[in-house]
């Protein structure tokens, strides 16, 4: 099959459609997760979706949409914990982290019947996209790139120095729960794409990447998009060419493209220095 | 007409009480230096003055009004350590978030706002720095960023958060000339946990450790000393050295400008 047969292909369509819709929410979110050091936090709302897994499998509804709930619910209740608890953080996550985990695999297990497409949240299956879940990333998309845009003063304010965007009137704490509700519908968005495992690395490679290139943190943002776009096409390729899951494909493409420029940069830096 | 006025204030954090029974009046035009040891409640006086804690007990009015009712009226410049090196910010993309949350959305500023990040640039003596990114900057510069953020609004109280912390002597002297140039018509509040700061442009210096002992000028009594830091013997030079008005080299050895 050459290439071009392979991109007439309806799933294949599909699939760098959704390639696309995720890196413009992933680079967005990714850049204000970084600069923000949110990394951590994000980790433990990505595995809590798990759970949203887990109910919509036991109630036997729409997966993505369920998730989506429970995870913007999830991603609330963390960041309303974590505001009156600031020293707290990292054990108030790591507690919803596994609970979140814990309480999917419970409802799966009692749901009678073999659940066989469950490997597809954890690792993700870009080439199973369907038109509606095409539909639910472009709209999570607008979301994204409507609050962003429209707050984009804010965010610069409150992820530069949120103590001080304070005494501007900025209202960061209602920043600060938008910014973790964008987090979790982009996870439930990448979920599809990578899987609830490995969505980390996609929220956080680009942007690490970005961030030597860019002077604001609009640009970072479109950065971190083109970024995230080259690891998802690179890793669908590659996960054709190796006969390997898309996922882990894609991963696995962003880890070794980052590590490649990061010793490049640094051998460039040394010589200069030298 | 004082510009900030305390009076019966306790605040707690976490049930340990940090400040309690605090009075204070700043007026207008003046420039107050808070000094005190690590720990004593400097920083919170500060938050209280701003609005961003609420008092236990008592009341803090600031121009008149509950605090944080005119962001625009006050400018404020924290301790520069705490904020993120690798940020993807310019130094005028810096002062520009000086501006107060108000109608204006989207992710440009106006014409009109970067005009007076340039002044508040111009005016702390860096506008040729204005392109260069803000992680990328010393100390001492990245402190005059901060000051230019917060001249921005052209405040009438300016609040500054231990200005001098881990600035080099150049950097100190260039920092004191700027807030030298702001002109006395700015109400101006300093917090130093160091003592060598006092010089004649000051016109009162208040000691914070849990309570409050204030004086009249540029001097730091025996008073203030014993609430700092315990009471000692008599005869130490300390409250001499100060009440001169030039900066010594008495702290630890460190050399000042």
């Amino acid at each position: 099959m050459t290439l071009l047969d392979l991109l007439n292909q309806g799933f294949v369509q599909h699939a760098l459609i959704a390639a696309l819709l995720v890196s413009i929410a992933a680079g967005i979110v990714g850049a204000l997760v970084v600069v923000n050091r949110l990394v951590f936090m994000t980790g433990g709302i990505a595995h809590t979706a798990y759970g949203g897994v887990g109910a919509a499998i036991f109630l036997g509804l729409p997966v993505l949409p369920v998730t989506a709930v429970f995870t913007g619910a999830a991603a609330l209740l963390l960041g309303g914990l974590t505001i009156k608890r600031r020293e707290q953080t990292d054990t108030l996550i790591g507690v919803i982290w596994a609970a979140g985990m814990a309480f999917g695999l419970i409802l799966v297990d009692i749901t009678p019947g073999y659940q066989a497409g469950l490997m597809t949240y954890l690792f993700g299956s870009i080439l199973t996209v369907g038109t509606p879940e095409l539909w639910l990333m472009a709209g999570i998309d607008a979301l994204i790139l409507g609050l962003a845009l429209y707050y984009y003063r804010d965010l610069l304010s409150f992820s530069f120095d949120p103590v001080f965007a304070r005494t501007r009137g900025i209202p960061v704490t209602g920043l600060y729960l938008m910014l973790l509700l964008l987090i979790a519908e982009t996870v439930v968005m990448m979920i599809q794409v990578v899987g609830l495992l490995l969505v980390i690395a996609l929220l956080t490679l680009p942007p690490y990447l970005a961030q030597r290139y860019t002077r604001t943190l609009g640009g970072m943002m479109l950065v971190s998009s083109l970024f995230s776009l080259l690891f998802c096409l690179a890793g669908l390729y590659a996960s054709y060419w190796f006969d390997i899951g898309s996922g882990p494909a894609i991963i696995a493409t962003a880890c070794v493209i980052y590590l490649a420029i990061a010793s490049t940069s640094g051998m460039v830096g040394r010589l200069k220095r030298s | 007409m004082d510009v900030i006025a305390l009076d019966g204030v306790a605040f707690r954090f976490d049930r340990e009480p940090i400040l309690e029974d605090i009075n204070l009046r700043i007026p207008r035009g003046s420039f107050t230096v808070i000094v005190g040891p690590n720990g004593g409640g400097k920083t919170t006086l500060l938050h209280l003055i701003l609005g961003l804690y609420r008092p236990e007990r008592g009341q803090v009015r600031v121009f008149g009004d509950r605090p944080g009712s005119h962001p625009e009226r006050i400018g404020y410049v924290p301790q520069h350590g705490n904020l993120p090196p690798g940020f993807p910010a310019t130094v005028e993309q810096v002062v520009l978030m000086g501006l107060p949350h108000d109608h204006r959305h989207g992710p440009l500023f106006f014409a009109d706002e970067r005009e007076r990040a340039r002044q508040a640039l111009d005016r702390t003596g860096i506008i040729e720095l204005a392109d260069r990114l803000y992680g990328a900057l010393s100390g001492g510069q990245r402190q005059r960023v901060l000051i230019a953020r917060a001249l921005i609004t052209e405040p009438e109280l300016l609040l500054l958060d231990e200005p001098f912390s881990n600035i080099d002597p150049y950097g100190r002297a260039c920092i004191y000339e700027t807030l030298d140039s702001l002109g006395h018509e700015l109400t101006r509040v300093m917090v130093s946990h160091d003592l060598g700061i006092t010089r004649q442009a000051v016109s009162q210096v208040i000691a914070v450790n849990r309570w409050l002992v204030s004086g009249d000028g540029p001097t730091i009594t025996d008073e203030m000393l014993a609430l700092m830091y315990g009471q000692h013997d008599q005869g130490c030079p300390m409250g001499q050295i100060i009440l001169g008005g030039e900066p010594v080299a008495h702290d630890h050895g460190k050399p000042r400008p």
